[in-house]
């Protein structure tokens, strides 16, 4: 197996790495959410170090990005069977990589990142947690965006976006969606 | 308009007076025929026949063709047979007029009725003179199989 | 013309037949079609093995397989059908229909007048496909009845002395019944009824109707009867335009006995009225509104309103716009919990008038790099003091959480940074950053006092002004040095990271007085290690000179694995820890950061191809590794069965208000086991307590025309286990007729 800094040709006489151009070229499509725009605009400056947008991009990444907040832990109050007390939120980004010029698939993928935060019983307290967990999941989540793109375009590895559930509250999300469409075509 | 008598269908009456034209006649007397060929219109009250060619085969119990006095038993018609009485209008390559049993036949790959805008198509119609009923047959049986197609407004009889 | 829905024709069409052979007869004037006969006339279609058409009385006889399909879909099958040329008229002798909806009639004979009224005799309707092995085999369900009247006109399906079977034997015998025309979709009409009962009401049935106005508006009555309260009158009007939508809801009640246990002042005329928006005004800006008013504090709970009836309230007016990079958001909220005890958290809840949220993110780089302007300006309003005390660590102590008062806060901030990648692939990235604040308090009330002693438990100073002006200003350098490892099917990378934040103290730091409203909130785990300022909202700010140290890894495998994960520790290195200086909520407290030196943080994520993953966080002390937090999610999401569970453990934070270990874990399944049946289920168990303090298990059939779900949820008060509450619920529903049931289900 072979090792090498990332950004740094092996040689110091390479001048600017050949990976931190390929990141520089990569265009990120808009966002359509709060939490999608946090993840997009981090990753735009740790791709361009702070040049924005490559004006005519080699590579071209689609992004879709969920955040569903979860309980942890609760107590049980007389008003609530349940109260959360602290949660996590799970901020997951799938992504779609192509070549702008041949708009081949490079790859592909998913990946997701937890953020706790506790739930105070001030309801506007509470409000603002979630929102600053959402933040952290996103910065923490482009970080790691910023390395598995890196990756692929070194070595692409994966195609497949594989489905996966983040936490109970994911799940019973799912359910409530499949039984709204409840009538199931015979055979 | 109120169609209201009867509609007197495609009939040709043995005894009534015909009127035959045609561009030329022979007469094969010992045989019983005549054969009429170029333009051949045949009128009878309100009937028009006309085609390409015409054959007409007399009874062979007494009376000539030429005086026109014998019997016609039957009448064989080819070469765009076109046949009109009133109201109805048929068409078709080939046709045969069996004057005894009253039946008329018209053949071909495209037989066409007509009346008024109701528009009939098919390979074999057969019309019992004396009732006026008209049977029209695709040609199934042949290869291509074409059905009888028929266009027609509906309650424009009844209105 | 179809033969059972009323289109009318246009009367210039034309009838093209075909078949083998046609018998034109003029004496009888009957035109008789034999062999294969098909007839098309404007959109209908009828087939049969032999058509005599009687001119004179302009009727269709077809006979031997006869088959008609209309304009909309519908499909008649009969042995023989008699029906007027302009196929308004019919007579059928026993039929069957097939709608394009799927749903199903057949009857002994049928007449259908003026293209309108269709008439079974001796019908049979369905909605569930005849099993195409056994067709004789009755459906799930079917109503059979002596007459059903379809009224192409009104877009009704009457029953008249039906019978209503199930699985083949009667079940209910029902006079007469309507429901909406199968081939329509938005139809007044009633909806399915729905059952209720609890101990303050009785027991309910609520018979919604549904009047559809117009394609765009309709209005939604749901009278229901309560054996305890009496009648409950509620409606909801709903508008749509292409660009958005609002819906109105009024609801209201005289009720028998108001007296009843527990509930405020006994009032007897309760009601609500509540409205909800939402409008897309272009693509990057909407606004909408959700808000409530009503007689008391919690009717719409009590009652279920539909949409009102949540625990926690918020009212809110918004608008919002997101565009590329920059992001917009005006909100004004009011906090309400719907619960009947006269102070209990309800009345510390807030207005907050407004939230306001802006980021700038310049599309040109400034000076190389990227410049980031952010401003938040908030305005809380409350009018009753949320002040406990408690058992704290050590000592007595006391929290301030919300202030009786008004008290507002501007923030703007600016950040600028820039990353350069040296040859040896050390990437830096050195970051100015600037921020003011400016805050005015209006203390009322009991405010002061509860500041004071809040101070003494924590035997610190007070520093109570109407203003406070708090500016910060950080210097950082970020460092990264990413190691690519590639394998020959795996590629990875493991990334040493450390930022220096060089910072004065936070003006206001050393003494209580600024109250804390959104930063109540304060979890140190590996997304936050990373973080410029760790507090959750901005009451709060990150003063001092502190470092943060850590590792980031991320392996891809070819076969579709995927693995992640952080760790580090921060260190505050000059200035006051802001973690440890007085704050009124005690936000800092056994949080991790109190020390010098950090616990350590780490997180680990793994992603398979076929739908298993695994999420882990954790925080453990930095002198014995003891864990003093831990999140772990675990699922696996496959066609037929999908699990999640989460597991959490966070040690006790007695000044910040937990006196025990919050230590649970949770499950939840959903398993198809057949075709058509589905269980599902779940459970929460407290260790602390050793107590399942909840449990749900439920298991739904669902095919192409029936479904149902039985589901039933235990909850155990952790702290007395014998006291337990169950909550059931069941839904049935009947596609096309409706759905019966527990609201309580969803």
């Amino acid at each position: 197996c072979t090792a090498r800094p990332l950004y740094g040709e092996v040689s110091p006489t390479a001048g600017s790495a050949m990976a931190t151009a390929q990141l520089a070229s990569v265009e990120i499509k808009p966002a359509h959410n709060r939490v999608g725009q946090e993840l997009r605009n981090h990753l735009i400056f740790l791709f361009g170090g702070g040049a924005g947008q490559p004006a005519n991009p080699a590579y071209s990444m689609d992004l879709n990005v969920t955040a569903y907040a979860s309980n942890a832990t609760s107590v049980s109050t007389p008003q609530v069977k349940l109260e959360p007390t602290a949660g996590f939120v799970a901020v997951q980004g799938t992504y779609r990589l192509t070549d702008t010029a041949t708009g081949k698939l490079v790859s592909s993928g998913t990946r997701s990142v937890q953020a706790a935060y506790d739930i105070p019983a001030q309801n506007f307290a509470a409000q603002r947690a979630v929102r600053d967990a959402e933040n952290r999941g996103a910065r923490e989540l482009a970080e790691l965006l910023r390395l598995v793109v890196a990756q692929e375009l070194a070595k692409a590895t994966s195609r497949g976006v594989p489905d996966i559930v983040t936490s109970p509250e994911d799940l019973d999300r799912r359910r409530a969606m499949e039984e709204t469409g409840v009538f199931r075509p015979r055979g | 308009q109120q169609n209201n008598s009867r509609m007197t269908g495609l009939k040709l009456e043995g005894n009534e007076p015909i009127q035959i034209e045609s561009d030329n006649l022979e007469v094969r007397e010992n045989d019983g025929v005549a054969i009429f060929t170029g333009n051949v219109s045949v009128v009878q009250g309100p009937t028009l026949l006309r085609s390409g060619k015409m054959t007409v085969y007399y009874a062979t119990d007494g009376g000539s063709a030429t005086t026109g006095s014998a019997d016609i038993d039957r009448l064989e018609v080819e070469g765009k047979v076109y046949v009109r009485s009133n109201t109805q209008v048929a068409t078709g390559e080939r046709g045969s007029f069996d004057m005894k049993k009253e039946v008329l036949t018209l053949t071909g790959k495209e037989v066409v009725l007509s009346e008024g805008d109701n528009v009939v198509v098919g390979c074999k119609l057969t019309v019992q003179m004396a009732t006026g009923l008209a049977q029209l047959e695709g040609c199934g049986n042949t290869s291509g199989g074409t059905r009888v197609k028929m266009l027609l407004k509906p309650g424009s009889q009844a209105q | 013309q179809s033969l059972p829905a009323g289109v009318n024709v246009s009367d210039d069409a034309e009838m093209l037949l075909e078949a083998d052979t046609v018998i034109y007869d003029n004496d009888r004037n009957t035109i008789t079609a034999v062999g294969g006969v098909q007839i098309d006339y404007d959109g209908n279609r009828l087939v049969a093995q032999r058509v005599a058409y009687d001119r004179a009385t302009s009727r269709l006889i077809a006979s031997g397989g006869v088959e008609i399909v209309d304009p909309s879909g519908t499909r008649i099958y009969s042995d023989q059908i008699d029906v007027t040329d302009d196929f308004r008229d019919a007579f059928v002798r026993s039929l069957r229909v097939e709608t394009a909806d799927k749903t199903y009639f057949a009857a002994d004979s049928a007449e259908r007048a003026n293209g309108e009224l269709t008439t079974f005799n001796q019908g049979v309707y369905t909605a569930c496909e005849p099993c195409a092995e056994r067709p004789d085999k009755p459906p799930l369900w079917q109503i059979k009845a002596q007459k059903i009247i379809w009224n192409g006109k009104t877009k009704t399906v009457r029953f008249e002395r039906a019978r209503f079977e199930f699985f083949g034997s009667p079940l209910a015998f029902l006079p007469a019944f309507e429901i909406a025309d199968p081939t329509v979709k938005q139809k007044s009409g009633f909806l399915a009824p729905s059952f209720r009962s609890s101990s303050e009401l009785g027991y309910g049935v609520t018979v919604p109707y549904y009047w559809a106005l117009s394609p765009s508006y309709d209005i939604t009555f749901k009278p229901t009867g309560l054996t305890k309260q009496g009648f409950l009158a509620e409606a909801e009007w709903r508008q749509r335009f292409d660009n958005g939508e609002y819906s109105l809801t009024i609801a209201g009640i005289s009720q028998q006995n108001p007296g009843t246990s527990g509930w405020p002042d006994g009032k007897r005329e309760r009601g609500m009225v509540g409205s909800k928006g939402k409008f897309q005004i272009n693509p990057r800006w909407s606004f909408g509104w959700d808000v409530l008013v009503q007689s008391d504090k919690v009717f719409a709970h009590r009652y279920g309103i539909d949409g009102f009836e949540d625990t926690n309230r918020t009212d809110t007016v918004y608008l919002t716009g997101l565009n590329d990079r920059n992001y917009f958001d005006l909100r004004f909220h009011r906090f309400a919990v719907q619960e009947a005890h006269p102070n209990d958290r309800h009345e510390v809840q807030p207005w907050v008038l407004p939230s306001f949220d802006y980021s700038l993110t310049p599309q040109n780089s400034v000076a190389g790099g990227e410049l980031k302007i952010n401003v938040n300006a908030q305005g809380v309003m409350r009018d009753a003091l949320d002040y406990r005390t408690f058992a704290g660590a050590g000592h007595p102590q006391a929290a301030l959480r919300g202030i009786h008062g008004t008290s507002a806060r501007l923030t703007a901030e600016a950040e600028w940074k820039r990353s350069f990648v040296t040859p040896g692939g050390l990437m830096l990235t050195p970051l100015l950053h600037a921020r003011g604040d400016a805050i005015g308090v209006d203390y009322r009330g009991g405010s002061q006092a509860a500041i004071g002693s809040v101070a003494a438990f924590n035997s610190y100073g007070t520093d109570i002004q109407s203003s406070y002006y708090r500016p910060m200003a950080t210097a950082g350098l970020e460092a990264r040095w990413p190691i690519l490892i590639t394998t020959e099917n795996s590629t990875h990378v493991i990334e040493p990271m450390g930022q220096l934040f060089v910072r004065p103290d936070a003006a206001h730091s050393t003494r209580f007085g600024i109250p804390n409203e959104d930063a109540q909130s304060l979890v140190f785990d590996a997304s936050n290690l990373f973080e410029r300022d760790k507090f959750s909202g901005y009451d709060r700010v990150e003063g001092g000179t502190r470092a943060n140290l850590g590792v980031r890894y991320s392996a891809a495998f070819a076969n579709g694995w995927s693995a992640n994960g952080v760790a580090g520790q921060s260190f505050h290195l000059a200035g006051i820890n802001p973690y440890t200086s007085p704050d009124l909520v005690h936000v800092g407290a056994q949080s991790g950061l109190e020390s010098a030196r950090s616990d350590y943080v780490a997180s680990v994520g793994v992603i398979s191809p076929n739908g298993f993953s695994l999420s882990a966080g954790g925080r453990f002390d930095e002198e014995n590794l003891g864990i003093r937090r831990a999140d772990i999610t675990a699922g696996y999401a496959s066609a037929p069965v999908t699990v999640s569970g989460a597991y959490s453990f966070i040690e006790k934070q007695p000044d910040y208000g937990f006196a025990q270990d919050r230590h649970e874990i949770r499950a939840n399944a959903s398993v198809r086991v057949a075709e058509n049946w589905r269980i599902f289920g779940g459970g929460t168990y407290d260790f602390e307590s050793d107590v399942v303090v909840a449990k749900s298990i439920g298991f739904a059939y669902d095919d192409d025309c029936f479904a149902y779900t039985l589901s039933a949820t235990e909850y155990v008060d952790r702290t007395n286990p014998s006291q337990k509450s169950q909550t059931f619920g069941f839904a049935v529903s009947l596609r096309t007729l409706g759905e019966f049931g527990s609201t309580a289900l969803r």
